[in-house]
């Protein structure tokens, strides 16, 4: 929507500190050529190793890029943004929001977990989130506000289904997900079976396409329930009745036959290094840890998590969202110290299909809005720092109903990260018409 | 197995190469969401050389052919198959009827069935989800069923929803499947478990609640491009304001009830239409009337029919549809008509089963017996579709790519299935040939290798459920 004046708002936005020069180029970032020049070497010397091992490396340029994993949490339903990070210092917000408002950080007429933990002079971190709040501090994370597509219809379906295309809005354009493009437009003559995986039982719509990419639920229970000495006959058999399709499903067996062998070789003794929370989150960033610890050749990840469209009962301290976060801040924390080194190659995105709206209803909820917050996390983050351009919450300002008006392209930060860590090239493959600027979030 | 199936197949094996050519073809053009290019990058369906016209007919509009239904369509002909299950009066087995009959859950209504742990609730009304659509002779009604549960999808596990669902499935779905679209939107807006689902019982004056509102337009009547605005969603909000349900001292409790003291009585204007003031529960009872038989709901409608039941679109078939829907004022029978008796169906592309369709295909392709209970549910979980627990309101996806990824789940249930491992459900092997669950398509068993030991029967089965073939219908 190139007409659409929150986008030409957004194009001005510059007070990031990064540098004008349009379409993202990983090669123009100083700091990035580097890493690439280092890469070269590297990569010469693994392919003399895997000349002997028997086994096809990738190109160079792509060698620095297996080093690294994106870890991408999607909060379903709309999380809201202004209880992720809330605008204190915003007088706006506190008249908006006299039941789900959290207190300033230094207001101590709020309890502890009503009372914002204090990102910087405008922003906090809902409390809930105090893992998050603690990697924020050790510079870590960083946190995206006013965030989002430009989707309009505030359908979740819509609005999920645009950022999960990687398209500005859900209109005209490739119907694969972005991570898919990606994983395409950096595919090796080689591939490893467990590239990319997301957990659960179907796949998002954000890997739909990609044709080496599974679902699992649990690392240790991926595996034929047959007995060992007729597991090998079967596999056979299996190799032979999938081998020769061309079908999607033929495809999909013969992936999983892959990651049948692959994942017999991850140790499943050793105990995580943190504890999770029993929810599908912990249970999947645990999982992810196993698989990024072992070595696999994992890029990607996608976790799903529900339950954030919060109408009513949203809460501050007591309610569903607290809740929700409380889930969030323990299992990316718990993953953060799980991963120990590990985490300076791996990044965590965690975002949602849009915000909320500003004011709160008559039910202690919010409805559908459009900006939100989301969160990076993880190596080469340049953390500890709010990036937005924030737009305000004036009458005048606000979008449709009432909304924050997105002035920072999702995109954006993707790209950014995809570019940085992931050895993305072909922007343009992966985000068709999005020629947005970096936001500096990565070193 | 009968043999005019094979037959009947062989002959229509020459014709049908180039009508499958013209009908892929067509499918280049088919939404103008997919471009050509990225029409490309989806994943391929197999071709569709193999299709038996019977199977087919039985895969889609049926659960999967069982021996019965192969016969049953040999002796009736397709028109007269598809007639009698149109009509849907086919006797029920009455071993069937006593399993039915087990499921307190069922009988209760919503504000009775407290008594019952939640997760006994679900597990009852998945096992009656599951037997129908195993053993009713009346298949064509519980696709119908299956259709209209996940376009009124509600989330089990939301608050009290389970408790709700039975009177929902029975009073909305059941009652209206084959029945009258405008009836049934009127029962769902009206029905607890929707009205809680989508917080419409929290809608009134002064404070209106835009879930149900925005939904009832973009999933339930007119679909998204349906040309409503977010001041329409809005007004629809206001629309239904009272609408809730009983909370009265000795009264039935979570029944529906309007109450006009949170009814918003001012005037509104939906989709350009204007509503007088002082009209209480009219208000939302005309636009649910109005939504139901717009012009766009007739589309959004005939196009989800087409991609559920052809896997494709088709806008012959569409248009078709939606014109028999206007005509007869959302008369489900008249609407399904020129679908179920296009030609498309059997040169449409293959669908992948979703989880229940490859379950349940595979215990009526094998005559197993369950009872549909825990262990059936738990491979159904592990699939990705355990019934009556998504939690979104637009219902499982449809489409293949949602679902190719999570194939060793299927390869693990048909070793379970086959070595008798699922708890409640047996195969009699006295009854079933080896490859009984072929039915109809022939699966190329892989050869031995020097010196293997010939294949046990479940050895066999096993691997039938497991090819590639059988994850498409």
């Amino acid at each position: 929507m190139p007409n659409d004046p929150r986008q030409r708002d957004w194009n001005l936005c510059q007070d990031v500190g990064v540098p004008k020069s349009a379409p993202i180029d990983p090669a123009a970032l100083s700091r990035r050529g580097l890493l690439v020049t280092a890469s070269l070497a590297a990569a010469g010397l693994a392919a003399s190793r895997s000349a002997l091992a028997g086994v096809t490396f990738a190109p160079e340029g792509h060698v620095a890029a297996t080093q690294n994993v994106l870890v991408v949490v999607f909060l379903r339903g709309g999380a809201d943004g202004l209880s992720v990070a809330p605008p204190y210092f915003e007088d706006a917000y506190h008249r908006a929001r006299p039941n789900l408002r959290l207190g300033a950080p230094s207001d101590k007429a709020f309890s502890d977990a009503e009372r914002a933990i204090r990102l910087d002079d405008r922003f906090g971190l809902h409390p809930a989130l105090a893992p998050i709040g603690e990697i924020f501090r050790q510079g870590k994370a960083a946190v995206v506000q006013a965030v989002g597509s430009f989707d309009t219809t505030r359908s979740h379906f819509e609005a999920m289904s645009a950022m999960e295309r990687g398209l500005a809005n859900d209109g005209e354009g490739p119907s694969d997900g972005w991570l898919a493009r990606h994983l395409s437009s950096t595919a090796r003559p080689s591939e490893t079976p467990l590239r990319a995986v997301s957990f659960g039982t179907t796949m998002p719509d954000s890997l739909r396409g990609a044709l080496n990419a599974i679902s699992l639920s649990s690392i240790s229970d991926y595996r034929l329930r047959v007995d060992e000495d007729m597991r090998a006959r079967l596999e056979r058999e299996l190799a032979k009745m999938y081998g020769t399709g061309k079908d999607a499903a033929s495809h999909a067996g013969n992936e999983t036959l892959k990651v049948l062998q692959a994942v017999r070789g991850i140790d499943l003794k050793t105990k995580p290094k943190a504890e999770y929370p029993e929810t599908g989150l912990g249970n999947g960033l645990r999982e992810t840890a196993r698989l990024i610890h072992g070595k696999v050749g994992l890029e990607v990840a996608c976790l799903d998590m529900g339950g954030w469209d919060t109408h009513v009962t949203q809460g501050t301290g007591i309610g569903w969202m607290p809740t929700l976060l409380t889930e969030v801040g323990n299992a990316v924390g718990a993953f953060v110290k799980d991963l120990g080194p590990a985490i300076d190659r791996t990044t965590i995105v965690v975002m949602s299909e849009f915000g909320r709206r500003v004011a709160e209803n008559q039910a202690l909820g919010t409805d559908h809005g459009r900006a939100g917050a989301l969160f990076v996390l993880g190596g080469g983050v340049r953390g500890g720092k709010v990036y937005t351009d924030w737009p305000g919450l004036t009458r005048e300002i606000l979008d449709g109903p009432g909304d924050l008006p997105v002035t920072t392209d999702y995109r954006a930060v993707l790209a950014e990260i995809l570019a940085a860590r992931l050895g993305a090239k072909d922007m343009t493959a992966v985000f068709p018409g999005f020629n947005g600027k970096p936001l500096g979030i990565t070193m | 197995m009968s043999s005019s199936p094979i037959s009947r197949r062989d002959i229509f094996r020459g014709g049908l190469a180039a009508a499958a050519g013209a009908a892929l073809a067509g499918c280049a053009q088919i939404s103008p969401r997919i471009s050509p290019a990225h029409a490309a990058a989806k994943l391929p369906v197999p071709p569709n050389g193999k299709v038996n016209p019977d199977v087919r007919l039985l895969n889609r509009f049926a659960f999967g052919p069982s021996q019965a239904d192969l016969d049953s369509v040999s002796a009736k002909g397709t028109e007269g198959w598809l007639e009698s299950q149109l009509r849907a009066q086919e006797d029920e087995d009455w071993g069937f009827l006593l399993q039915l009959r087990r499921l307190d859950a069922l009988e209760n209504e919503a504000y009775e069935a407290r008594n019952f742990p939640h997760e006994d609730v679900l597990r009852q009304l998945q096992m009656a989800a599951l037997l129908r659509c195993t053993y009713s002779r009346n298949q064509l009604f519980e696709r119908m069923v299956e259709f209209w549960s996940d376009h009124f999808n509600i989330y089990g596990r939301k608050g009290l929803a389970a408790y709700r669902l039975s009177a929902d499935g029975r009073d909305v779905i059941r009652a209206h499947a084959l029945g009258n679209f405008s009836d049934m939107l009127m029962a769902s807006a009206k029905s607890p478990a929707m009205l809680m689902y989508l917080d419409n019982h929290f809608n009134q004056n002064g404070a209106p609640n835009e879930n149900y509102a925005r939904e009832i337009m973009e999933l339930h009547t007119l679909g998204v491009d349906g040309g409503y605005t977010q001041k329409d969603v809005m007004e629809v909000s206001r629309c239904f304001s009272g609408w809730g349900l009983e909370t009265g001292f000795l009264r039935r409790k979570g029944t529906f009830k309007f109450n006009p003291e949170r009814h918003d009585t001012g005037t509104k204007r939906v989709l350009g239409r204007y509503f007088p003031p002082n009209q209480g529960v009219k208000d939302g009872e005309e636009m649910v009337r109005m939504l139901a038989v717009h012009p766009a709901t007739a589309r959004h409608l005939s196009r989800k029919a087409c991609m559920r039941f052809l896997g494709h679109r088709s806008p012959t078939v569409e248009k078709a549809m939606a014109a028999a829907f206007l005509k007869s004022n959302g008369s489900i029978r008249d609407w399904m008509r020129p679908l179920l008796f296009s030609s498309e169906v059997i040169t449409a592309p293959a669908v992948y089963k979703r989880p229940v369709d490859l379950i349940v295909s595979s215990l009526r392709g094998t005559g197993a017996q369950t009872d549909g209970g825990a262990g059936l549910q738990e491979r159904l979980r592990d699939m990705g579709q355990p019934l009556y627990q998504w939690p979104m309101p637009d219902g499982y996806p449809d489409d293949n790519d949602a679902w190719n990824s999570n194939i060793l789940a299927r390869w693990n249930f048909a070793l379970d299935l086959a070595e008798g491992r699922i708890s409640g459900t047996v195969i009699n092997w006295a009854n079933c040939d080896a490859k009984a669950a072929l039915l109809g398509v022939d699966y190329e068993m892989p050869p031995l290798a020097p010196g293997e030991k010939a294949r046990s029967p479940k050895h066999t089965a096993a691997l039938c459920l497991m090819a590639p073939d059988f994850q498409w219908k």
